[in-house]
């Protein structure tokens, strides 16, 4: 009988409920099949002893033997437990705190609670009260119990009067006699103290006599668990390699023998006692071997040993590495790399991933034909198969079937097929560290030649994924319930508005708007030969435009392009980033406001403003949310490609002549920065001498270090100024800044003007040597230069100086992210962990784990943020538009 | 009895009836709720005793009034 087998015939119950409690000696000897008596572990010939911790007895876990108490082979027996009487009783580290409770709220004389009669029924009642109402309330009510128990000195039950206690960490125990002597108390003691208190008592202090006595925290008894749970590894060498939980459990029984050896031929009792110490120690490192101040156990090679805590805690561990978390096959991870020629919803899948990785395709009479061609070609051609399943639930495997085109025709409605990705199939996307929804959406299987995944560009926001070698995993879903569910919930274009803050988390980006800003120029025009590429480029099936002029060549504007793949009754106004003068769209003669009327784009030039991601109120943002995501998703595939062939056609390229300014420039700001400096000079010598006075709440330290502070960053401004008034508009870099393509006007004053303050943890350079930041500084000075104040820029080169405090800036930066992602990666873990079980019920209310309530309302309003206006349910400003411009 | 809490606009306890109803609207038992200790300056404000059902009315930048509903318990 196999286990599959097995299955059916054991009686299925439903688990109502769980409860806790320890092991009764008459349990564990019940429970077990066998004493371990000897720390023999094999014999001379390499054979179990009997009545040793590989004993037959307790099940066998490796193939060809049988268990000698149920007679089973490996794969089916379920291991039984033994047991080790040990010659003297040790304290379960595990419950040494709960042992210190009990005693301290208890009669070490009578064993009664230290509470009046009066006040036990007092509490008696209330804990009856509580746990019919307030069940979770009664914890609170059994802590308070034992805080007043503890309290009490003198036993109002037999007048004992109660020494005081102390428990040093992990097991020792002491009495505090009048004298303020302290004596060790043995486990032996602990547990005719703990035998006395009687079952009433204990309910008070929250404890269930019946699953849990006190007394059995301390260990007489010490179940040994079967071979299944500690299994030994043969070698290559065919040396045999015991687990470290046999290795633990030999060490007990041997210091168990010696221990009794003692106490036998009567040995005094210092040495019977460092003894029983050594036996606790094992004891306790078997279940924890990671206890505070207890040495490690090791193995002879020096690797600590693993106790049962250590299986279980941690990354590694059963819960988390185990459970919560394992490998999963159908499943494929590589590097990533770009594609701007496929759809956002896509994926480029490898050959060599598509033709391991497959989707199991049930036989119908309208796919058998296609499946029956999968199969011929077998599982080394893609696209072809690897394993097809009969229904009788036979896997066959195709590698090593001779005659596939037989099978083929074997092949009838109600088999599977177990078939490579295809194009067109669902599969889901992740990119780790998968912090949000979007960390993992469905896209749509492209298998492609290469190596690597391919992504569209618009879909590294969500990921946070870039090309310098980031991998990502891919997971093909296996029912078709999975599949349904990913494509009409994860799919990319599902997701283009995130549900973190309700606009638009993907979105034109980079070359998309350089490109999209210079098809949209006035001056942009095109030929017949272009237009053509273009809409191609877009996948148009509709006919191109009429031609903006006739003679004595055909030209196309830009615009009329875009216009081209706008949704037809699409209007829209928004200003754009070169919004200066012109107040009223409608009044405005340049290209500083959008207008689309009717999907027509009369006026403005795109950035990153109207067809960017994460721009509230903007084009792209209106074409997300009013149209269907297949809408959307289309405009940005076609557009995308549209505005990227075009920059192709046009060039594009930063040089240093992008970042030329004549020399009138380079003198205004000559001035700027020199009187900058001055004036950080004049500060320092009011505050030399003392004329500086202290803002309120600030030292005149501190005041001087604003004052600098804001000197300084003046200097950069009024520089930032002066760059914009001279750099050619039509140049590269001011292009890219003023769009929002890529960088900043600061970004360029910095290369062209001044670097300006270095900062280390947002303060002026101060650190390095004695009294000066560097050797070439004149003591103690504190002037803009040695405080890192960079006058130079990046076009003309850094002084040696510059250039240091530049490096330690940067340096800081680094450290600061990567502080920053390791505290708030430890946040993140504690905080799903809390809220995993948090849902929305389908009538609105948010609740938990399907018991407690949270909020009557998801959110208090009932809005999903995924399909909301930035967080709002709808855009007023929309509305006054269409009723201004009368759609 | 003063000002209340910043944010909440109005605390009310509910009528027996009234909780019943509401609780049987939302399919919960009372302790399911979220809780409220009695020693709390909005219970004392609603004169609400142990077992009582408060509403809560708050008011959110995002969300102009928000409702809910907390169980008031002892301690
Ligand atoms: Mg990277
Ligand atoms: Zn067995
Ligand atoms: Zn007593």
């Amino acid at each position: 009988m196999s286990l599959a087998e097995s299955v059916e015939t054991v009686p299925l119950k439903a688990i109502k409920s769980a409860k806790f409690g320890l092991l009764s000696p008459e349990i564990v000897r019940k429970y077990a099949i066998m004493e371990i008596t000897t720390s023999e572990v094999y014999d001379e010939g390499g054979l179990p002893v009997r009545g040793g911790i590989t004993d037959r007895r307790l099940g066998v876990a490796e193939p060809g033997a049988r268990c000698e108490t149920c007679g089973h082979a490996y794969d089916t027996c379920p291991g039984h437990f033994g047991y080790i009487e040990l010659v003297k009783p040790v304290i379960h580290v595990g419950f040494a705190r709960m042992i210190y409770d009990i005693l301290r709220a208890t009669c070490p004389n009578c064993g009664r609670i230290m509470l009046r009669n009066d006040e036990i029924k007092r509490y008696r009642e209330r804990l009856a009260r509580l746990r019919q109402r307030w069940r979770l309330l009664a914890l609170n009510l059994h802590e308070k119990i034992r805080k007043k128990a503890s309290e009490r000195a003198v036993c109002p039950h037999c007048g004992h009067k109660k020494n005081k206690m102390k428990f040093e960490r992990p097991y020792y125990f002491y009495e505090e006699t009048e004298g303020g002597a302290l004596v060790k108390l043995d486990p032996e003691t602990l547990r005719e103290r703990l035998a006395k208190v009687p079952g009433e008592d204990l309910e008070l202090l929250g404890i269930d006599p019946a699953v849990a006595r006190p007394e059995w925290a301390i260990l007489r008894l010490l179940p040994v668990p079967p071979p299944h749970v500690r299994p030994s590894i043969q070698l290559e060498s065919g040396v045999r390699s015991e687990d470290d939980l046999t290795h633990k459990l030999v060490d007990i029984i041997r210091m168990n023998e010696k221990l009794k050896m003692a106490i036998e031929t009567g040995a005094p009792t210092n040495v019977i006692e460092s003894l029983w110490d050594l036996l606790q120690y094992h004891v306790a490192t078997y279940f924890d071997n990671e206890l505070p101040g207890v040495p490690v156990a090791k193995h002879r090679s020096g690797r600590p040993l693993k106790g049962l805590a250590q299986r279980l805690k941690g990354k590694e561990g059963r819960f988390r590495g185990s459970l919560s978390g394992k490998r999963v096959n159908f499943s494929a991870r590589t590097v990533i790399s770009p594609d701007p020629n496929i759809s956002i919803n896509e994926v480029g899948v490898p050959y060599e991933i598509a033709k391991i990785v497959t989707v199991p395709e049930r036989v119908t009479e309208w796919n058998i034909d296609f499946l029956r061609e999968l199969v011929i070609r077998g599982p080394d051609v893609w696209p072809g198969a690897n394993y097809v399943i009969t229904p009788e639930g036979r896997r066959i495997d195709l590698r090593y079937v001779k005659d596939r085109k037989a099978l083929a025709e074997r092949l009838a409605p109600g088999w599977v097929v177990e078939r490579h990705l295809i194009d067109g199939d669902v599969v889901l996307f992740n990119r780790q560290p998968s912090l949000h929804r979007v960390s993992m959406m469905g896209h749509i299987v492209k298998v492609l030649p290469g190596r690597t995944f391919r992504l569209h560009l618009s879909v590294c926001p969500p990921y946070n994924a870039d090309f310098d070698g980031d991998e990502m995993n891919l997971h093909a879903p296996q029912t078709e319930e999975a599949r349904a569910e990913a494509r009409t919930l994860m799919l990319v274009e599902k997701q283009i508005i995130t549900p973190r803050y309700g606009g638009s988390i993907i979105g034109a980006r980079q070359d998309y708007i350089i490109g999209a800003y210079l098809l949209s120029h006035k001056s942009t025009f095109i030929t017949k030969r272009e237009l053509a590429y273009l809409l191609g480029a877009g996948m148009s099936a509709e006919d191109p435009p009429e031609p903006a002029i006739l003679h004595p060549v055909e030209l196309w504007t830009g615009k009329q392009v875009i216009s081209h793949f706008l949704p037809r009754d699409l209007t829209w106004v928004q200003p754009t980033a070169f919004k200066s003068k012109c107040q009223d769209a409608f009044r405005c003669d340049r290209d500083e406001w959008i207008i689309v009327i009717n999907g027509e784009l009369v006026k403005g030039v795109l950035d990153k403003k109207s067809i960017g991601a994460e721009q509230i109120g903007s084009l792209w943002h209106r074409i997300a949310r009013d149209y269907s995501p297949e809408v959307a998703r289309r405009w940005l595939d076609s557009s995308l490609r549209v505005f990227l062939r075009f920059l192709d056609l046009h060039g594009f390229s930063l040089g240093m002549d992008s970042l030329h300014l004549p020399r009138e420039a380079y003198e205004e700001i000559d001035r700027i920065v020199k009187s900058g400096i001055e004036k950080a000079y004049e500060l320092l010598n009011d505050y030399r001498s003392g004329r500086l006075e202290a803002m309120p709440g600030l030292t005149v330290h501190e005041t001087f270090e604003n004052r600098i502070a804001e000197i300084l960053s003046k200097v950069r401004e009024e520089a930032a100024y002066v760059v914009e008034r001279y750099l050619a508009k039509n140049s590269e870099g001011y292009l890219m800044a003023k769009t929002g393509a890529r960088g900043s006007i600061i970004n360029i004053v910095q290369m062209v003007a001044v670097l300006g303050q270095q900062t280390i943890r947002g303060e002026r350079i101060r650190r390095g040597f004695r009294t000066r930041t560097l050797p070439h500084f004149p003591a103690d000075d504190i002037g803009p230069h040695a405080g890192g104040f960079v006058q130079g820029a990046f076009k003309f080169g850094l002084s040696p100086i510059e250039y240091f405090f530049h490096a330690a800036a940067g340096r800081d930066g680094l450290i600061d992210t990567a502080v920053r992602t390791a505290q708030s990666g430890y946040m993140q873990r504690r905080l799903i962990n809390a809220l995993q079980d948090i849902y929305v019920a389908y009538d609105g209310t948010v609740r938990f784990g399907g018991t407690l309530l949270l909020q009557p309302l998801y959110g208090g309003d009932g809005v999903d943020v995924s399909r909301s206006d930035h967080g709002k349910i709808i855009d007023m400003g929309v509305l006054r538009l269409a009723a201004r411009v009368g759609t | 009895m003063g000002r209340i809490v910043i944010g909440v606009k109005d605390v009310s306890v509910i009528p027996r009836e009234q909780a019943k109803e509401l609780l049987k609207k939302l399919r919960l038992k009372p302790w399911q709720l979220p809780w409220i200790r009695a020693s709390d300056p909005l219970v004392k404000y609603a004169g609400a005793r142990p077992g009582d059902i408060l509403k809560i009315v708050e008011e959110f930048p995002t969300a102009e009034e928000v409702v809910c509903y907390r169980l008031v318990v002892p301690g």
